[in-house]
């Protein structure tokens, strides 16, 4: 293989991004996508973190929400404003275009009902996520919820076994068509709880490597809000 | 004794392994005992990279910042948009790096500088970044002389052991890509492969004998070379004429791949494969031109370039000039930092591999017709004082003289003794 052919096929995979994931995910993140859009309100004020093309953000626009969508790419963000605006709903959407640990330089504590994010996490190591989690919490107001789907490692031996062997054989064709390695979360729940959160459901499909987790700001307990420093 | 075979193969299998991307643990690493004057060096996340840093920092008390550039070297990272400002703020954010350290420098890789916006980086964290030696090999260097960098830590480097694993690692990547082949038909496949290794290394070990590459002289060179002493190996074995025209065909093909390959942003070869086809020269489409009504003198695009292409101007006027636009690599890390888009593009094109640079199509084909004037400064003599290359004999235009902008005669007399 010319590694410079190489190269310039890989390049142009951001503007294939949906349906680069559409098809590493086999369809099934539109799926999940419409699930958690089925449990926004009419009003809620809603964050998407990392809302890429807007491809969420658009569904929850579409129920009545208020969206605020971060991400830190331009492009992404761009594509998310267009999206929304075919589909008539931009006066509703917010863009915001910086990192993920700058939640708390632009919005201020409770502004939030819900926050949702799918497939961004994966990308971060177990401190970035804990710093995040932190400033989520925060965000919300009390009672407010957490929805996230990602990419897990299984829970169970067997099917984590199979699962990096999986990973392993579709390392190539993912490292093409996303550009970017992919890195299953380990214990999503538990990452979600260390927040403070309380996590009240949780989906799991193909032998549990992809999760759905819903969970909630506890009203009684003060927030700790640690992303000070 | 242990350790150092267990060493030597990690580091074998990375070098093999270097057009992949291997991530490593983010975050802040301790080297040796440091505290809150300690300095910080920041790197991306590919793990090849940082193991050789941890390994020239050794007895130092200092910080290591590894920020997320995908498992990617820093330099293509920082190019492909991979490694930005955001990917250091978020380390600095996540490390706590605020209230550990009370200085607020770091000291960056300058290849982080076609993707990370030092301005934006200070602005949300209150760290500046400083630029740091080029190659990590001069890091100790850098350290011994104070953290300043020296004159000959500006510049892009291809030394030998760069080339080594660059052969190799290349070679190997071909191999994997045909390896299924040796199942089949292993005698064909396997020489195949050792030609693809030997060609590899023989072009990179003496890469600086061979002629620069321009209209094939490079690449007709080589592979001349290697075609000759195949036919005398033939001749000396009585190879049939099938065997004379099999293998001097597969030689042929592996160098012409070879010569494809080189194409992109490298120190290699600066050109596009369409563009060294059909112009046949291995020149860059971005040819800088420095507006001095725009230019504040910052300095940035010089302390940036791993080519020298720009040199200050001290006298009347303090500026920046471009000297020598046809090195250029096109890395556009001085497109990335200009505070002022100062930076012009003589040629109005780009060959679209940096991607860190959002208004980049607009900012490279903007007018410079009003720059004509600038063109004075190409090849003016430099000489380097206070670390960074200022040219020594001004040309005799003045700098604000109403002279035409279009004044063809301004070039022949400047550069003349």
């Amino acid at each position: 293989m010319l590694m410079y052919g190489w190269m310039k096929w890989v390049e142009i995979a951001p503007e294939r991004y949906d349906w680069a994931v559409t098809v590493m995910t086999g369809g099934r993140l539109d799926q999940i996508k419409n699930r958690i859009a089925e449990e926004v309100q009419p009003g809620d004020r809603v964050l998407d973190i990392g809302c890429g093309t807007g491809t969420l953000a658009v569904r929850c626009l579409r129920r009545g929400a208020q969206v605020t969508g971060l991400d830190s790419s331009k492009y992404m963000v761009e594509q998310a404003v267009k999206h929304a605006r075919a589909a008539g709903v931009a006066e509703r959407l917010h863009v915001v275009q910086d990192s993920v640990t700058q939640l708390r330089k632009h919005f201020s504590e409770g502004s939030f009902d819900v926050i949702v994010s799918t497939m961004v996490l994966g990308e971060f190591p177990r401190e970035y996520l804990n710093y995040v989690m932190r400033d989520c919490r925060a965000l919300l107001r009390p009672g407010g919820r957490l929805i996230i789907a990602d990419e897990v490692l299984p829970d169970r031996i067997v099917p984590r076994v199979l699962y990096a062997l999986g990973l392993a054989l579709l390392w190539i064709p993912n490292f093409l068509l996303l550009r970017r390695p992919l890195f299953p979360i380990t214990d999503l729940p538990g990452v979600i709880r260390a927040g403070g959160f309380q996590v009240n459901r949780i989906e799991s499909w193909a032998a549990s490597s992809f999760k759905l987790v819903r969970a909630e700001n506890p009203a009684a307990e003060p927030a700790a809000v640690g992303a000070g420093l | 004794m242990m350790t150092l075979v267990k060493d030597s193969l990690w580091e074998l299998f990375h070098i093999f392994f270097r057009h992949f991307n291997f991530p490593c643990k983010l975050g802040l690493v301790r080297v040796g005992n440091p505290g809150g004057h300690s300095p910080i060096f920041l790197s991306g996340n590919y793990t090849l990279t940082v193991q050789r840093v941890l390994r020239k920092l050794r007895g130092l008390d200092c910080y290591l910042l590894v920020a997320n550039s995908r498992g990617s070297n820093v330099w293509c990272a920082a190019g492909m948009n991979e490694f930005s400002e955001y990917d250091v703020i978020d380390a600095i954010n996540v490390s706590g790096l605020r209230s550990i350290v009370k200085h607020r420098r770091i000291i960056a890789p300058v290849y982080a500088a076609p993707g990370v916006d030092i301005a934006a980086v200070k602005r949300e964290t209150g760290f500046n970044i400083k630029w740091g030696p080029t190659h990590l090999d001069d890091l100790p260097r850098f350290i011994a002389n104070g953290l300043k960098r020296t004159n000959d830590m500006f510049q892009v480097k291809f030394g030998l052991q760069d080339r080594l694993e660059q052969a190799l690692s290349t070679a190997w990547c071909y191999t994997m890509t045909i390896g299924i082949g040796v199942l089949v038909w292993p005698k064909f496949f396997l020489s195949v492969i050792g030609i693809i290794f030997f060609v590899y290394l023989f072009a990179f070990c003496l890469y600086p004998l061979f002629p620069e590459e321009r209209h094939w002289r490079r690449t007709l060179v080589i592979a001349g070379l290697l075609m000759g002493g195949m036919a005398a190996f033939g001749v000396w074995q009585d190879w049939a004429a099938a065997d004379f025209l099999i293998w001097e065909s597969v030689l042929a093909a592996v160098c012409v791949l070879m010569a494809l390959d080189c194409c992109g942003s490298t120190p290699l070869h600066k050109s596009t494969i369409k563009h060294w086809l059909l112009k046949g020269d291995y020149k860059s489409n971005f040819s800088p031109v420095i507006d001095p009504a725009l230019c504040i003198n910052c300095v940035q695009c010089i302390l940036v370039c791993p080519t020298d292409v720009f040199a200050a101007i001290r006298g009347d006027v303090n500026t920046v000039v471009s000297v020598k636009p046809e090195r250029c690599e096109e890395c556009l890390a001085c497109v990335k930092q200009c505070p002022t888009d100062a930076i012009f593009n003589r040629s109005g094109e780009v060959k679209g591999d940096v991607k860190s640079i959002v208004n980049l199509a607009a900012l490279a084909a903007r007018d410079w017709s009003h720059l004509a004037d600038e063109d004075r400064w190409i090849g003016a003599p430099t000489r380097v004082r206070g670390g960074i290359p200022v040219v020594i004999e001004h040309p005799t235009a003045q700098r604000s003289s109403p002279v035409p902008a279009a004044a063809p005669a301004a070039v022949p007399e400047l550069t003349g003794t």
